[in-house]
């Protein structure tokens, strides 16, 4: 089990360093030239060249990549292009609004999709399985940010229940979380759903049937408990995504996060910041996927590392 | 005073572009929606203005620099010119220049030496004197290309300041063309003399700033956090997500009633990337203004626009203001271009497409909500040329299109690369040029990609056509024209199309140092009609700004050059944000 996590770790290792790479290149070594950018059209070619040379542009782009992993050891994440402030400074104050958010899009998701999973595998093929299924499948091809705004629209300004976005407690969290919510819960609905017809066909569960147990106890304690071990993976890793994947959601309902940092950087061409969470959202989804993998021998007695 | 792209682009109004608003010459061009009222040019009331209360307005946009030195953005500008004051600014909602921290100037008979008077007992917001000094401190700033966390990009605007070049190169201690006599006394000296030199002074970046005080915090710290001028505002909180602005104790400037300026104690710009969330915002009364400083360069974002200013409940709440910004297609004219030889080196080809475009449909894409252009100046500048020679006027004309290409020696058609950024209105006018040219058989392939890729691929000359604009930096036709058409500038990236001329080259630069304003105005027409006639650009439209301010807001005003007069508001009690 301990040569597994170190192997797990040390793979996870190799995937941060190959992200950074990847995300380096695509960044700094795109042909635009930041330092004209930075110093806007009348700068002289003098301007620019020392704005080049004090950001290191100048250097060759593997030296610019080892002096920023250098730094990046060190917990410097560089400068802000726009702001002059450290990256990390910038990041630090969005983790936490990012953090509510994800636990509160992902809590939705679970309170939506895992009751109509139960409900639509109890039904299976039945016409209220077929809607809820149809419905289901809109909602994962909505676009959060229409949903979201037609959800602000409506609930925040026509009928004026909720704030028209910002950042804040749960009264600001409630309709960016039902977004998410209705467009993520398809997920596990479907899941859940074909697990748990798989399981229904199991012998111990025909067994328990057979016992005379009530069909709420084979549900819940026969289906639903070994039905779950899926979903608790891919919940495992939907938060990973989640923490990494709320730009949409942050920029539609104008959340302080991490997702609207990146937005903006990206907005305004600040590479280092880019980079910056770039980087950080990466370690989140990796992170995630490895203690999914680890929890998985605690979960799953059946699963053994040797 | 850039190179801009419009509308609801986060980038317009972040990096490259200060954009300042401009009214007819002298005149107040400003109206209601509606257009037919007679306008007022501002918000006002007979009564007599009350102090406190605080206000907030939406921005799209954080405030990336609050140093005056280094501000270079429309959102910054915002900001700066309420914490920081400038020896001269513009009266209200005209161009005429009036006494800001200078109460008066005398200009040397040869126009080169301007003597500033000072205003006493002026004091910064921590309460330190103002004096002379601190000018002739933040002129060493604009020109010290070593400055730290950067350079002013304002260092170009002046150099012909005498000593200026040497001081920038290093060679010189100080800037001997700036000098303080005494305390109250100012005196900068020109190489050469410059009719709209004050206009230049006039700019956020020749501030007065407390020497003291950025040595104490730090350029960086100044440029981010701490401000400190002697406006009417002092910056309380300055981040991503906020800019809170509080009244300056020790502001010098009181209304026409004795009262102290400003009115209101607290403004807080709140930062909100969905301007149709920040359009909600303001009809629900949670904000004073929309302004197009704030909210992405539109004022009204493109959702709501045809709501708004067709609803009669906000007929009186909207105003607009014809803006200085220009857009147009550049047709690179550099005979060999990426190493083929440029079929829009011939007049005749650009002639061609100028026949087949059609403006009225990239004005129709903007919902009406920008007026046509037919060349490189707005209608409301000094300079701009009312009736075109007839060489260089084009309207909509297939066949005449179409026979200029045929003499060309294009009669089977050709194809050209477009360049442009990457966002739903450019793309919308993008394809509508396309099929405007596909009719005369121009085959345009677009390129459309991020603003960054863009002004690289644009500024090195080599995009073959691309679409682009230009912001003011200061009122003048100079400012367009020199930048835009002087064949010195292709160099720096800013005549993009490589537009080379010695006859323009001589025009421009004689009207650059003519100190006869009638002199210039005909040397600039001059300019036009060749620019035009040699179908240079294809000018397509000119911006209008659309402001919406609640009844309960008073003694707004749009200016033709400055920007939301935060200094001069006032709201009705209860009208706390």
């Amino acid at each position: 089990m301990g040569a597994y996590i170190i192997r797990r770790i040390g793979q996870a290792i190799i995937v941060l360093i190959g992200i950074s790479i990847i995300a380096f290149l695509l960044l700094y070594a795109v042909p635009a030239d930041p330092a004209r950018i930075i110093a806007g059209p009348h700068a002289t070619p003098q301007t620019v060249q020392q704005i080049r040379i004090d950001l290191g542009l100048n250097l060759p782009i593997w030296e610019q990549y080892l002096k920023y992993m250098g730094n990046l050891l060190q917990g410097n994440l560089g400068t802000s292009y726009i702001f002059h402030t450290s990256v990390m400074s910038q990041i630090s104050g969005r983790m936490g609004p990012t953090a509510e958010l994800a636990l509160g899009c992902w809590i939705m998701e679970l309170l939506i999709g895992i009751p109509l999973g139960i409900y639509t595998a109890r039904h299976a093929n039945k016409v209220r399985d077929v809607v809820i299924s149809a419905l289901a499948l809109v909602g994962i091809s909505l676009p959060v940010y229409w949903l979201g705004l037609i959800l602000l629209i409506v609930f925040g300004f026509k009928i004026p229940i909720f704030p028209l976005g910002g950042t804040g407690g749960i009264y600001h969290l409630i309709l960016p979380a039902i977004t998410y919510g209705i467009t993520g819960a398809a997920y596990y609905l479907r899941l859940l759903k074909s697990t748990m017809l798989d399981v229904m066909n199991q012998d111990y569960v025909r067994t328990a049937r057979a016992k005379g147990a009530s069909e709420r106890r084979v549900i819940y304690r026969h289906v639903l408990r070994n039905a779950l071990i899926p979903v608790i993976t891919f919940a495992g890793i939907d938060i990973g995504t989640l923490l990494a994947g709320v730009v949409l959601i942050e920029e539609t309902f104008n959340w302080n996060g991490m997702g609207m940092l990146a937005y903006q950087a990206i907005g305004n061409q600040d590479i280092p910041v880019i980079m910056g969470t770039v980087l950080l959202l990466a370690v989140f989804v990796v992170v995630f996927n490895l203690l999914v993998d680890i929890a998985y021998g605690f979960v799953d007695p059946r699963i053994r590392y040797d | 005073m850039s190179v801009s792209w419009k509308k609801g682009l986060a980038t317009v109004a972040s990096i490259g572009m200060v954009g300042v608003l401009l009214a007819g010459c002298g005149t107040n061009s400003t109206s209601t929606s509606n257009g037919s009222s007679p306008s007022t040019g501002s918000n006002s009331s007979s009564s007599k203005p009350i102090e406190g209360g605080s206000i907030t307005v939406d921005s799209t946009q954080a405030v990336p620099d609050l140093d005056p030195a280094i501000a270079f953005d429309t959102t910054s500008a915002e900001v700066d010119e309420s914490v920081y004051e400038t020896l001269i600014t513009y009266d209200k909602n005209t161009y005429t220049i009036t006494p800001d921290l200078a109460t008066s100037w005398d200009v040397s008979p040869d126009g080169k030496t301007y003597t500033f008077h000072l205003r006493q007992g002026v004091e910064f917001s921590n309460g330190d004197p103002m004096d002379a000094s601190d000018f002739v401190y933040e002129f060493q700033r604009l020109l010290d290309k070593n400055m730290q966390p950067k350079p002013s990009p304002g260092s170009q605007f002046f150099m012909d300041i005498e000593g200026a070049q040497a001081f920038y190169d290093g060679k010189a201690k100080t800037i001997s063309g700036v000098s303080a006599p005494d305390k109250n006394t100012l005196v900068i000296k020109l190489v050469k003399p410059e009719q709209f030199f004050l206009k230049v002074l006039a700019m956020p970046f020749a501030s007065a700033v407390d020497p003291a005080f950025v040595k104490q915090v730090g350029n960086a710290a100044m440029d981010t956090t701490k401000a400190m001028g002697t406006g009417p505002f002092e910056v309380q909180t300055n981040n991503q997500n906020e800019t809170v602005l509080v009244k300056n104790p020790h502001y010098w400037k009181k209304d026409s009633y004795g009262q102290q300026l400003p009115y209101l104690d607290k403004v807080t710009i709140n930062v909100n990337n969905n301007s149709t969330v920040d359009a909600l915002h303001w009809e629900q009364g949670q904000t004073a203004f929309m302004s197009p400083w704030l909210i992405g360069g539109d004022g009204i974002p493109t959702a709501q626009f045809p709501t708004i200013m067709n609803s009669p409940k906000y007929k009186n709440m909207v105003l607009k203001q014809d803006q200085n910004s220009i857009y147009y297609i550049g047709l690179n004219m550099k005979p060999v271009l990426n190493g083929k030889p440029n079929p829009l080196s011939n007049v005749k080809v650009r002639q061609a497409m100028e026949y087949a475009f059609d403006d009225s449909q990239f004005v129709k894409i903007n919902n009406g909500a920008v007026l046509g252009l037919n060349q490189p100046l707005p209608s409301t500048m000094e300079g701009y040329v009312k009736n075109l020679d007839p060489s260089a006027t084009y309207s909509l004309n297939i066949s005449k299109a179409k026979q200029l290409l045929k003499e060309a020696g294009y009669s089977n058609g050709l194809t050209v690369d477009m360049w442009d950024e990457n966002n739903d209105g450019a793309k919308k006018e993008d394809q509508a040029f396309q099929a405007m040219m596909k009719q005369i058989g121009i085959n345009v392939v677009l390129h459309e990609v991020t603003w960054k890729d863009f002004l690289t691929k644009a500024m090195s000359g080599t995009a073959q056509v691309y679409q682009s604009g230009w912001v003011q930096d200061f009122p003048d036709a100079s400012d367009f024209l020199d930048t835009l058409f002087n064949s010195d500038q292709i160099a720096a990236g800013n005549n993009m199309n490589n537009y080379s001329n010695p006859q323009v080259d001589q025009w421009l630069n004689q009207a650059e140092y003519s100190t006869d304003a009638a002199q210039r105005d005909k040397l600039y027409a001059q300019v036009i009609n060749k620019v035009m006639s040699d179908a240079a650009w294809i000018p397509t439209i000119q911006n209008i700004g659309y402001y919406c301010v609640q009844s309960w807001v008073h003694g707004f005003y749009t200016s033709p050059v400055t920007y939301d007069p935060f200094g001069s508001i006032w709201v009705d009690p209860g009208h706390n944000s």
